[in-house]
């Protein structure tokens, strides 16, 4: 914090009194801007990119600004053990899909556990957990086998002999890079068992999971999440929406915040992420967090977890300017955000947007009454 | 004028053809890291949040 701050002669001033002001809100689970979610014909498609599909004219971009988001990681669906690479957004409405994306955001991809990846089993492998499982392993066998071909013929091209390369591999080399830390791993998954399942296999293959998705029984294994390094990105309270949704509580996030699990509140659909706030005040009720604890599952929390807290997730000198101007307790329900920024640029404006919205009202009656006095 | 007002009027004058420069005013300032601050205001700068702190009790420097 820096001394009494006031406007240079330049600057344009915004009198906030009576306002809160907060980081923007970050949302590591989002499939807003994305044309199509699966690709399901195999069961390791990591081949396949978000990135490829982005639609910067997804109206919930500009929703999701309007409940003060300003990043959000779009991942993949869950239909594939192993799914597609995902991306990071900084939600520039109005600018093109190569716009949006976050500037030297590390890569990501999905992977899945459960219920989603198997149901698919009549049609092609996994038909069960344990299958899922096995789908993984195969996948880095093959992907260590790979890295080692690369490595000879690099080492060989080093010492000056005529090696040929190895034919490029681009469902392995994501898996590869995952192996090299150079992408991250979002892994949605429910039960105890399975993540318990993943985090040996991550071990006995020497990976790392960078965030557990849903993760809604995380908290009866948050001391092994914690040791393995993994975060989790939860809901504040979905419950029971399927089988393996039926041992969720609200309580899920304190629990694995308190076992000193990194921890964020996602929204996983175009309506909830225009709340996330609200959903992460929950845990104050249920858990117990303070104010900051809470606020930063939704802000701090997910930029460590998507590696770009050096950039946002927090109001301090240096960082991003992307802001959430709120008219009372960001906190609360009854708040509203009233202006989102990203660097610097004001992308939502509720006062503009009311008033667009009379301006449409009036245009609309003026064709309607043109139409009506039609010969 | 305190040494950081003087920076930021210096460091305003120098990039003041490409920079757009906003304040948010005296806002309740959640940064997250470091606790809740009323009364505070936020300098933009460049697309970066150039300080934060206290409001002023004087709304504009000089020029």
């Amino acid at each position: 914090m820096g001394k009494d701050v006031t406007a240079p002669p330049d600057a344009t001033v915004i009198d906030a009194t009576g306002k809160f002001l907060t980081p923007g809100v970050i949302d590591c689970h989002s499939h807003i801007a994305a044309d199509s979610i699966n690709e399901g014909s195999v069961p390791v498609s990591s081949m396949v990119s978000m990135e490829d599909v982005l639609d910067p004219e997804d109206i919930s971009i500009y929703r999701a600004l309007a409940g003060g988001v300003t990043t959000a990681n779009i991942l993949h669906g869950s239909a594939n053990p192993i799914g597609g690479k995902c991306v990071v957004l900084k939600l520039r409405w109005g600018k093109t899909a190569e716009q949006m994306l976050f500037e030297g955001a590390k890569p990501g991809i999905k992977f899945a556990l459960g219920e989603n990846p198997k149901r698919k089993g009549k049609a092609i492998h996994p038909l069960t957990r344990q299958g899922v499982n096995d789908v993984i392993r195969d996948a880095f066998l093959r992907a260590k086998a790979y890295q080692a071909e690369w490595r000879t013929y690099e080492s060989e091209k080093t010492r000056g002999k005529r090696a040929i390369p190895p034919r490029r591999d681009l469902e392995l080399e994501p898996l590869v890079e995952i192996l090299e830390n150079k992408r991250l791993v979002h892994a949605h998954c429910y039960r105890a068992d399975e993540i318990l399942a993943l985090i040996r296999l991550a071990d006995e293959i020497g990976f790392k999971i960078r965030t557990l998705q849903h993760v809604l029984e995380g908290y009866k294994v948050a001391p092994e999440i914690a040791a393995h390094g993994a975060g989790a990105s939860t809901f504040s309270d979905w419950w029971a929406y399927k089988v393996e949704a039926n041992d969720a509580i609200p309580y899920n996030a304190a629990l694995m915040t308190r076992a000193g699990v990194l921890v964020s509140i996602n929204s996983d659909s175009a309506e909830e992420i225009r709340h996330l706030p609200q959903e992460a005040a929950k845990t104050m009720k249920w858990g117990g967090l303070s104010r900051d604890e809470a606020l930063a599952l939704v802000t701090l929390n997910p930029a460590k977890q998507l590696m770009i807290d050096d950039r946002v997730g927090s109001i301090e000198k240096g960082k991003d300017a992307d802001l959430a101007l709120w008219d009372g307790d960001p906190l609360s329900m009854y708040s509203k955000t009233l202006m989102t920024f990203v660097d610097g640029k004001i992308f939502f404006d509720r006062a503009q947007d009311e008033q667009r919205r009379i301006e449409v009202a009036q245009k609309k009656a003026a064709l309607s009454e043109k139409e009506e006095t039609k010969p | 004028m305190t040494s950081i007002a003087r920076f930021l009027a210096v460091a305003a004058l120098a990039c003041s053809l490409h920079a757009q420069t906003t304040l948010i005013r005296n806002a309740t300032v959640m940064t997250v890291s470091n606790g809740t601050l009323e009364g505070a205001s936020v300098l933009i700068r460049d697309g970066k949040i150039a300080a934060w702190g206290k409001t002023s009790q004087r709304r504009r420097m000089r020029p």
